[in-house]
């Protein structure tokens, strides 16, 4: 046991003093990022997933307005159904797109409120308080005319409150369904027969969308110049400060903890064009409300989605090292002459374990620090759990990577071979293991085919540990160790053999 | 009876360390160690001295259990080398041809890192690695990394740490190879200092005076079979008292040949051959030196010009040559 302490020592020296391996250990982390971003952060990749969504809708009552067939979310339902970004399943409750979310099917569901349809239509109404000022009079022209012609508009309804203090409604308008208050000025009839301005203004809720008001008072001098032709018409308009708008119609997004930032904001961006687009196909300019929700918990941000990436590639690059290291030793005649000695290979195997987890761990937990600076924050089950999760699955993976540079060192032989070749195995390690982009948007078949590798196992150990917030006796986590611990037993079993032949 | 004393008991009875007898080991169609058989005794120095591949080292990698034999017994104290390799690396040093050691770790690092592996006692190995560096001379650079150093200095510490476990035989294979004469002495020093310690002593060199200075006796092997083996006055003894000239010759190559077997017929001549390779005629005459005027007259005499003479005086080599026809360094 003490010459394993031995030889753990020397490997880590080893590690420590070689400036071309601290080099190694920086640089091309360095350039693979960058590699990595270049190639995954642009956005023809992202064009190309098809995301599993659900819709659930929450409508209890038949659709029934007639002039706004496409407020119907039947219909909006069939348009997502019918685009290659999304797979659409149906769910008649929140709690069951839950469950779905939960068990993989869907990665976030899409939740309509009861009384969506009902709010839409009366988005895409006007209300307007009517109150005539004007105490002019002219021959011909008549203010009536105006206010019909205004109130049989389509999607307008006028009231008329001219017997009413305007001031009084004008403080209340919170009491009232009205969107604003139009206010015809005095003499406004009486100067649409001459060249000065007939005017009248527009009052609007508070936080009213400018395309709206702007489209209103578009409408309402336009009503006004085809009733009184030749005229000129001008039209105010005054923000009532103290009156709250109208809730657009709300759509809820529910995503689940693991779903990354990226995925989120993808997803969420094409929901919302989507959906603004259909409602607002009769150009009415309604406004909804898009709330991105977590479905159980707070969400992650992208820094600590992308944390079990970044450890997976740090301890990987400790695969590299080892293989060099193993490989240098046979070169150098190091392995010969330490067979004169008294040392077995199962010393020489267990220093090697040793150095590699403690460089391991030294890796990961001063990873971890460096990224709590930049705002990682995890979801764990308490920090006891955390720390276990992690430190149990860095132990698998790092004895894995040792049981796999036994492996690989005999096949490159040398260690200008190892430190190049080895990139032929952490590539698709790396790719394929989810934690540099989304593998289970790839196809179904090609998901089940990566969660045998290695690199997949701890990336999700670590997503089900960091993110999803999972305790350690977690059937699923349990089961990722599992199969992590048979993959060491085999890649030992073998490893060790080829080793031993490989040393002589 | 304790393991150790056992051994020592064994030691004791027994006058040869080490006893081979018909090894061979072929690689393929290489015959590597072609039935070599020798015995070298308790506390002897014995060198191998051949040209490279002639086939010391892999004898040395047999017997160090490196290796295992094609047919043959070897043993160490009479140990097996392939039934007990535990018990025989438990009493051998090796100093291989190679400078093997840790690279980053420093001097000190390294004898202490290979004294553990050979389970050399905590407290004894400190002193022992501190008196191995001393001696050598490398106590300036016990902190210094074993990458930092020179190559005589290298070959050192290669040297020192095949004795930081005390070991009753110790294999040196080419210890002084590429070295300057200084660190060659320094080294050469050291190893009669373990001859004195009564350490058994296998040393495989092409250096003829490296042989000739330590040697208590040599094997002169080459192509895997020994062809001669005695004390180094004992093998100079086999080739007379005779001088080796070495003459260059011009004309007709089939002339040259003719005369080199004629030249025989001298009575102070007591050998003569052409090598081809070389293209020389090589003499081995009785007072070769006083004679050179006759032999250059009796090639001029036959219309053959003398371009070079060289005289080589009595030496190991000499006897490597007569014994092989090829200078040691081909």
């Amino acid at each position: 046991m003490s010459k394993s302490f031995d030889i753990m020592v020397v490997n880590l020296k080893s590690f420590v003093r070689d400036k071309k391996v601290l080099l190694f250990l920086v640089g091309i982390p360095i350039l693979y990022y960058s590699m990595m971003g270049f190639v995954f952060g642009s956005s023809s990749f992202g064009s190309s997933i098809t995301y599993n969504i659900g819709f659930v809708s929450l409508e209890d009552s038949a659709f029934s307005d007639e002039n706004h067939p496409n407020y119907n979310l039947s219909l909006i339902y069939e348009i997502f159904d019918e685009m290659d970004s999304f797979n659409v399943y149906n769910y008649s409750s929140v709690e069951e797109a839950y469950q779905a979310a939960k068990d993989d099917v869907i990665v976030g569901y899409l939740v309509f409120p009861e009384g969506f349809e009902e709010n839409l239509t009366r988005s895409a109404q006007t209300h307007i308080g009517w109150y005539n000022g004007d105490t002019s009079s002219h021959l011909y022209n008549n203010i009536t005319w105006f206010y019909d012609a205004l109130g049989n508009l389509r999607d307008y309804e006028v009231f008329n409150i001219s017997n009413q203090d305007f001031n009084t409604v004008l403080s209340n308008i919170d009491d009232t369904d009205y969107d604003g208050l139009l206010y015809i000025n005095d003499y406004f009839i009486n100067h649409t027969a001459n060249a000065s301005a007939s005017t009248m203004t527009y009052h609007f809720r508070n936080g009213t969308a400018r395309g709206k008001v702007d489209v209103i008072k578009s409408t309402i001098k336009g009503v006004a110049e085809g009733m009184y032709a030749g005229s000129n018409i001008e039209i105010g308009e005054v923000n009532i400060t103290n009156a709250q708008n109208f809730s657009p119609p709300n759509v809820s997004i529910y995503f689940l903890q693991s779903v990354s930032s990226t995925d989120r904001q993808i997803i969420t961006g094409i929901v919302q064009q989507v959906i603004t687009g259909i409602i607002n196909y009769q150009p009415s300019n309604i406004d909804l409300n898009f709330e991105t929700e977590s479905a159980q918990g707070r969400l992650v941000n992208a820094l600590t989605f992308g944390t079990p990436g970044y450890i997976l590639y740090g301890s990987m690059t400790i695969l590299s090292f080892t293989l060099v290291i193993i490989t240098n030793m046979q070169k150098e005649g190091i392995f010969k002459r330490l067979s004169s000695t008294e040392l077995t290979n199962k010393e020489i195997i267990l220093g090697s374990v040793g150095a590699n987890l403690i460089l391991s761990f030294f890796q990961t937990y001063l990873g971890l620090g460096f990224l709590f600076l930049f705002g990682l924050d995890p979801i764990t089950y308490d920090l006891l759990n955390g720390i276990l999760g992690v430190s149990i699955t860095i132990l698998l993976f790092s004895m894995t990577l040792t049981s796999l540079a036994l492996m690989l060192a005999p096949v490159f032989k040398t260690p200008d071979a190892a430190g190049g070749g080895v990139w032929i195995v952490i590539l698709p390690l790396l790719m394929f293991s989810g934690g540099f982009f989304p593998v289970e948007y790839i196809s179904e078949e090609f998901t089940q085919i990566v969660y045998f590798l290695p690199t997949r196992l701890t990336v999700l150990s670590f997503q089900d540990v960091l993110i999803k917030g999972l305790p350690i006796f977690t059937p699923s986590l349990l089961i990722n160790w599992g199969l992590q611990s048979i993959y060491i037993a085999i890649f030992f079993l073998i490893g060790t053999r080829m080793f031993n032949k490989f040393k002589k | 009876m304790t393991t150790e004393s056992k051994f020592i008991k064994r030691i004791e009875k027994n006058d040869f360390a080490i006893r081979v007898e018909d090894l061979k080991k072929y690689f393929e169609d290489v015959k590597a160690v072609d039935g070599i058989s020798f015995e070298i005794k308790k506390g002897e120095c014995f060198s191998f001295l051949g040209p490279n591949g002639a086939g010391k080292t892999t004898t040395i990698n047999i017997l160090a259990c490196y290796m295992k034999p094609t047919s043959g017994v070897a043993t160490l104290f009479d140990y097996d080398v392939v039934k007990e390799p535990k018990k025989v690396k438990q009493h051998i040093g090796i100093c291989p041809q190679e400078n093997i050691f840790f690279e980053e770790l420093t001097v000190f690092e390294n004898v202490m890192f290979f004294g553990k592996m050979y389970n050399v006692d905590k407290k004894e190995l400190l002193e022992r690695a501190n008196d191995l560096i001393l001696k050598v001379g490398l106590e300036e650079k016990r902190k210094t990394r074993a990458d930092k150093l020179s190559g005589g200095m290298k070959r050192r510490l290669n040297l020192i740490i095949g004795l930081v476990h005390d070991p009753d035989v110790l294999f040196l294979d080419e210890p002084t190879a590429g070295l300057d004469p200084q660190t060659r002495r320094l080294i050469w020093d050291y190893i009669r200092e373990l001859k004195t310690r009564k350490k058994t002593i296998f040393l495989t060199t092409h250096y003829m005076d490296e042989a000739d200075e330590l040697s208590d006796r040599i094997g002169i092997i080459d192509y895997g079979k020994i062809i001669a083996m005695d004390t180094p006055d004992g093998l100079k003894a086999t080739i007379g008292k005779g001088d080796m000239l070495e003459i260059k010759l011009e004309g007709k190559k089939e002339e040259i040949i003719q005369k080199t077997e004629e030249i025989k017929n001298l009575d102070f001549v007591l050998s003569s051959y052409y090598i081809e390779e070389d293209l020389i005629t090589r003499i081995m005459a009785m007072d070769g030196i006083g004679k050179i005027g006759k032999i250059i007259k009796f090639f001029t005499s036959v219309d053959l010009n003398v371009v070079d003479v060289n005289v080589k005086a009595n030496s190991l080599e000499n006897v490597f040559i007569e014994l092989t026809g090829r200078s040691l360094r081909n």
